[in-house]
């Protein structure tokens, strides 16, 4: 059939309305999903790009002989590594923090009224900002020979841990969306292909007397399958418009979306308008599969 | 054309409504299928137009035994068949037009053909007024001529009309059993359930004799065929 014709009253549906809006709701609740999920891969690539490159060497307040360092102490250890650093030419930038960021660091912790006063009594340890100009185990391990062989004491934190923690949990929480979706799209197919069979069973009279008069199975199942198709159809166009509306809402209203300002060379946004389009046609198209496959199951037990 | 050996057909676990059918219908022959209400004319008429498989026996149709055809198969003989439900079975939300054209479309004929052929059909049964009303707002006597429109319309080489004068009267009735005989002449083979003894001695076709499930074969007086199914 070329042109679009029913035999049977398909679009007589008092169900279509409610098929419609869950699809609609469902698509959006999937779009959302993948959203978050990009999003969070942005962030995890955001994050580790800031921080991969980034070191930071602890002088700690106390020697691990015993005994503590004093300010003067930590102040000349830190110039060494200082010395000794502004040597390697993968060295970008290096900054000692002295006492009185030390201070500022801290104030959230003991108080702005701690100030100064008393303040040098503390044990403080010194700390020194380091970034890199780029990262391996190999020059992370000879640096830290380097440095061992200015104090023994002297600690590296490359951050690794608590980043490699955070990527983790990244990934843990894509894995958990991808999931979703599929669990979003299963629950929507399973809906329409329902919905298909009780209008099935409503038009069986009709049905059979299309297949007494040698309409074949194709013929049949076109009819069904096709309105399956519009009313996913719409129902995922609801979803794209409510899903564009709130993204554009947190775009320009709390600019907020990590992905969009933070990652545009890596083309999210694009990836984010590919899923947009592909998620619902996606859904689309299993749904009018889906009412393909129950009405031919029908059909099949019929004489 | 159509070749019945030894049917029997019950519905679920009920008695046999039909035992040991044995009959042949050579093409283009005419027969009316007659019998009290009840005897099983429109059980028989059913197992002819392919919408029930036999309980036991064997259906031949077009030389190809009807059990062991394949689906596109049966559909394709169904295309051949015209069918007169004894109630019609219209669409009720299709328009007189589109429920005539249904075969047509079916078999995939382009539309314009389509759109002149139903209109001058629909012309010639005396509905050319009423191409675009649904079937539920017309009266009995329209709906069957609807009926027997939608069951024409392909030339099919069989045509099964189950009481299809009941609700005409007698000019119109008349009309349409000119109708059936012209198709019968162009070599459409017909059969037509019917208790009208007045229309059946009018056009002397051979009968066949439907009694508590049994079937005989009652040659009319005057045309000469041949036997088409045992005497029990
Ligand atoms: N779908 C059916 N289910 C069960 N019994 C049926 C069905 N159709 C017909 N019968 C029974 O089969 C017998 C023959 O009916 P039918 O073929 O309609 O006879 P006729 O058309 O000659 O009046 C009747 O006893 C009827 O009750
Ligand atoms: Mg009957």
């Amino acid at each position: 059939m070329s042109r679009a014709h029913y035999d049977l009253p398909l679009q007589q549906d008092r169900s279509a309305g409610f098929l419609i809006l869950l699809t609609g709701l469902m698509t959006f609740l999937a779009l959302a999903t993948c959203a978050a999920a990009l999003s969070l891969n942005a962030l995890a690539f955001y994050w580790s790009s800031g921080l991969e490159n980034n070191l930071s060497i602890e002088i700690p307040a106390e020697r691990s002989k015993g005994g503590l360092r004093d300010a003067e102490e930590i102040q000349l250890l830190a110039e060494r590594v200082d010395k000794a650093l502004k040597q390697d030419t993968n060295v970008r930038e290096i900054e000692i923090l002295d006492q009185k960021a030390m201070n500022d660091l801290l104030a959230p912790w003991l108080g702005p009224q701690q100030n100064l006063a008393g303040a040098e009594d503390l044990p403080l340890p010194g700390l020194i900002s380091v970034t890199l100009g780029h990262t391996d185990t190999d020059i992370l391990s000879s640096l830290q020979e380097r440095l061992k062989k200015i104090d023994a004491d002297l600690r590296v934190d490359d951050h690794q841990e608590w980043l490699s923690g955070i990527i983790r949990l990244c990934r843990s929480l894509q894995v958990a969306a991808v999931v979703s979706t599929l669990v979003i799209i299963s629950t929507t197919v399973i809906a329409v292909a329902g919905a298909m069979r009780a209008r099935m069973e409503i038009l069986r009279p009709d049905v059979e007397l299309l297949h007494l008069m040698g309409a074949g199975d194709n013929y049949i199942t076109a009819q069904f399958q096709r309105h399956a198709l519009i009313l996913s159809s719409k129902g995922a166009i609801l979803g794209i418009l409510a899903a564009a509306v709130v993204l554009c809402g947190l775009y320009f209203g709390i600019g907020t979306i990590p992905l969009a300002d933070s990652m545009p060379e890596h083309g999210m946004l694009g990836m984010l308008l590919l899923m947009l389009l592909l998620l619902p046609l996606a859904l689309c198209l299993i749904s009018a599969l889906a009412a393909r496959i129950m009405v031919l199951r029908v059909l099949r037990a019929m004489v | 054309m159509i070749r019945f050996e030894h049917v029997g057909l019950r519905y679920g676990f009920g008695p046999e409504v039909l035992s040991d059918i044995n009959f042949t219908l050579d093409p283009g022959s005419f027969h009316f299928l007659t019998g009290p209400s009840g005897a099983g004319k429109t059980s028989l008429m059913s197992l002819m137009y392919l919408g029930r498989h036999p309980t036991r026996g064997r259906i031949t149709m077009y030389d190809q035994n009807v059990s062991e055809a394949t689906r596109p198969q049966l559909a394709q003989m169904r295309q051949r068949i015209g069918v007169v439900f004894q109630d019609f079975r219209l669409l009720p939300h299709l328009s007189a037009f589109d429920n005539v054209a249904l075969p047509l479309r079916i078999i995939g004929r382009p539309e314009k053909e389509i759109r002149a052929h139903v209109s001058e059909l629909l012309e010639w049964v005396g509905l050319g007024d009423y191409q675009r009303a649904l079937p539920p707002t017309l009266s009995g006597g329209q709906q069957q001529r609807i009926a027997i429109a939608r069951a024409v319309i392909v030339r099919p080489r069989l045509l099964l009309a189950d009481e299809p004068t009941g609700n005409l009267d007698d000019e119109i009735g008349l009309r349409l059993m000119n109708l059936f005989d012209q198709l019968n002449r162009m070599g459409t083979t017909i059969v037509i359930a019917t208790h009208n003894q007045v229309l059946m001695d009018k056009f002397g076709h051979p009968r066949l004799l439907l009694e508590a499930g049994h079937l005989r074969v009652v040659r009319a007086r005057g045309w000469i065929r041949r036997t088409m199914a045992e005497v029990l």
